[in-house]
């Protein structure tokens, strides 16, 4: 099956979609027509409707978009289809230093605020399985969180993106560094060990932070992505507009994993910008509130 | 099998309730798409259901995400369409329901349901039709309007005899009215946090009053005070009447949802544009 010379470009990208499925599932392929209910076949797969479209897309994992896009991972799709879940390759080829636990708090982020069906839709959209967010141990390259930074930017908004970022901290307090950060002294000296030395381990390996500078109330917070990274990617594809709400949001949390402060934090400057590096200026001041009651 | 669960008319209610947001008409769109304008009048009248080509350059065009509305049913996702859902569309709207804008349409979903399930569809489509609303409009949950519009609805009901504020408890205590929030409030186990989910999510309603949790160790309260803008808009009696019917809808899904039996205690806050909800430990 070829698709057609002289169809809208639109057109011609679903049609080139089915060919390239037909060739990697074979006979399977139009066994699943004949599963889904889709009496027209394969004959002309663009005109099918909406509703056989969706069908044939939700049964392969795949998004409208990434078809759209020619993004979609026919060897994924191929192995999914069979049943062996494996990740599209661009998310594990290379330079694999993020922890899956990234990406699946991303995930429940979207599933708690907006609901499972959201979630799901992202998911398909990047060609994810509920098993790929089974191990958190496991790791990815860091356009995977990137990839849903952006969608999550460009459908719900940079406020979003900033929320996720400050409930990550409510995670990574449970955690064993969270914990005895909490217990180590003085929050100054807690900040600044937290952004020059935990967070690069455990929070974002592919990014480092510096201090510039640190007051008391103030700290001067600069980031900027691993040369490795930038070289293996390129600035392109790791500088977007969009991860630094989630930076923004996380920072914006951070003096509140040591009591209740008021905190603001604002970009001075930004890669996507031109500028050498991310700025940060993280301000805060303690602001006690009592805490909250659990009802029967 | 269809694993879109989509009805054919819902795809054509889609399609004309995001050309309306997208403030385009059905000239417009089949300029822009180059699809005649006959196929995209078939498209919102059942006649034809458009291909997954012009489904995603029609999403695209109007600033929709293609894949969630339909898996979803309603538009959702508001960033590249924030600034049409101030009334910069073409959704029937009379101007009396532009003055301000307190309410997301998500607000008025219970209220629609009540009305279609207890009088029938007939009935929600009569008010719409009188009140010169566009019923596609109700598919958009970010969509803004006057807290007018609630009150009329509530006004019409009342002339008919159906007091919609009596009945109208049992849909917004489910949380399937809730739209794409209700997956958050299902997951709550404690009726604390479900009362914290919903007081947090009010910016998501509307905008007649704003929430500050007051706790202490034996309640949780939470104070409601109603906003300069609403009170320049709105009577007492009117933001009184949305206020309860708010509270109580917060009672109602803590006691649907998790068995909560007991009264909130209600007082009046310290001035009288605000009220203080107790909730007892």
């Amino acid at each position: 099956m070829r698709f057609v010379k002289g169809l809208d470009p639109g057109t011609k990208k679903v049609e080139e979609f089915y060919s390239n499925a037909y060739d990697v599932l074979g006979e399977d392929f139009r066994i699943l027509f004949e599963e889904l209910g889709i009496r027209s076949g394969m004959r002309r797969p663009a005109k099918l409707s909406l509703d056989e479209s969706f069908r044939v897309f939700n049964r392969l994992n795949v998004s409208l978009d990434s078809i759209m896009h020619g993004t979609v991972d026919y060897h994924s799709l191929h192995s999914q289809f069979f049943g062996w879940d494996e990740l599209p390759k661009k998310y594990t080829d290379r330079l694999a230093y993020s922890s899956r636990f990234t990406s699946i708090y991303m995930l429940n982020f979207i599933s708690e605020k907006f609901g499972q069906r959201a979630a799901k839709v992202i998911m398909q959209h990047f060609q994810l399985k509920a098993s790929h967010l089974d191990d958190a141990t496991s790791s990815n390259n860091m356009i995977l969180p990137l990839d849903i930074c952006d969608y999550v930017y460009s459908y719900h908004g940079k406020e979003t993106l900033e929320k996720m970022g400050e409930s990550f901290l409510d995670v990574f307090a449970l955690s064993e560094q969270g914990r005895l950060l909490k217990e180590s002294c003085g929050l100054k000296l807690q900040l600044e060990k937290f952004i020059e030395e935990i967070a690069p381990v455990y929070v974002e390996k592919n990014y480092q932070w510096k201090i510039q500078s640190s007051t008391a109330g103030s700290v001067l917070i600069s980031g900027i992505p691993k040369p490795e990274i930038l070289h293996e990617f390129g600035t392109s594809a790791i500088v977007t507009d969009h991860a630094i709400y989630l930076r923004k949001g996380f920072l914006t949390a951070l003096p509140k994993l040591y009591g209740s402060h008021r905190v603001s934090v604002e970009i001075l400057k930004s890669l996507k910008d031109g500028d050498a590096a991310d700025l940060y200026q993280l301000s805060y001041t303690p602001s006690p509130v009592p805490g909250r009651a659990d009802l029967q | 099998m269809r694993d879109l669960g989509l009805k054919h008319n819902k795809i054509s209610e889609l399609w004309k309730a995001g050309r309306l947001l997208g403030g385009k008409t059905q000239v417009e769109l089949s300029r822009a798409l180059h699809i005649s304008q006959s196929s995209i009048s078939k498209y919102e009248t059942l006649g034809l259901e458009p291909s997954a080509t012009d489904w995603y350059n029609f999403c695209q065009f109007v600033g929709i995400d293609a894949h969630k509305t339909l898996q979803l049913g309603y538009i959702d996702g508001k960033k590249k369409f924030k600034h049409r859902l101030f009334g910069d569309s073409n959704f029937r709207l009379p101007l009396r329901y532009k003055r301000d804008f307190s309410l997301k349409i998500r607000e008025l979903i219970p209220f629609k349901e009540c009305l279609v399930a207890e009088l029938g569809l007939a009935t929600w489509l009569e008010f719409l039709t009188e009140s010169e609303v566009d019923k596609e409009m109700f598919l958009v949950y970010d969509y803004q309007v006057s807290l007018d519009l609630l009150n009329d609805l509530i006004s019409w009901c009342d002339e008919r005899d159906f007091s919609i504020l009596e009945r109208v408890q049992k849909y917004s205590g489910m949380f399937s009215s809730h739209g794409i929030l209700h997956e958050e409030y299902a997951r709550k186990k404690k009726p604390s946090e479900l009362l914290m989910a919903m007081l947090e999510d009010q910016v998501y309603y509307h905008r007649v009053f704003r929430t500050e949790v007051t706790s202490d160790e034996k309640s949780l309260g939470a104070s409601l005070q109603v906003t300069p803008e609403a009170q320049d808009f709105f009577d007492d009696s009117e933001l009184s009447q949305f206020l309860h019917y708010k509270i109580m809808s917060f009672q109602q899904a803590l006691r649907v949802n998790l068995n909560y039996t007991q009264d909130f205690e209600i007082e009046p806050g310290a001035d009288p544009a605000s009220i203080y909800v107790k909730v007892a430990v």
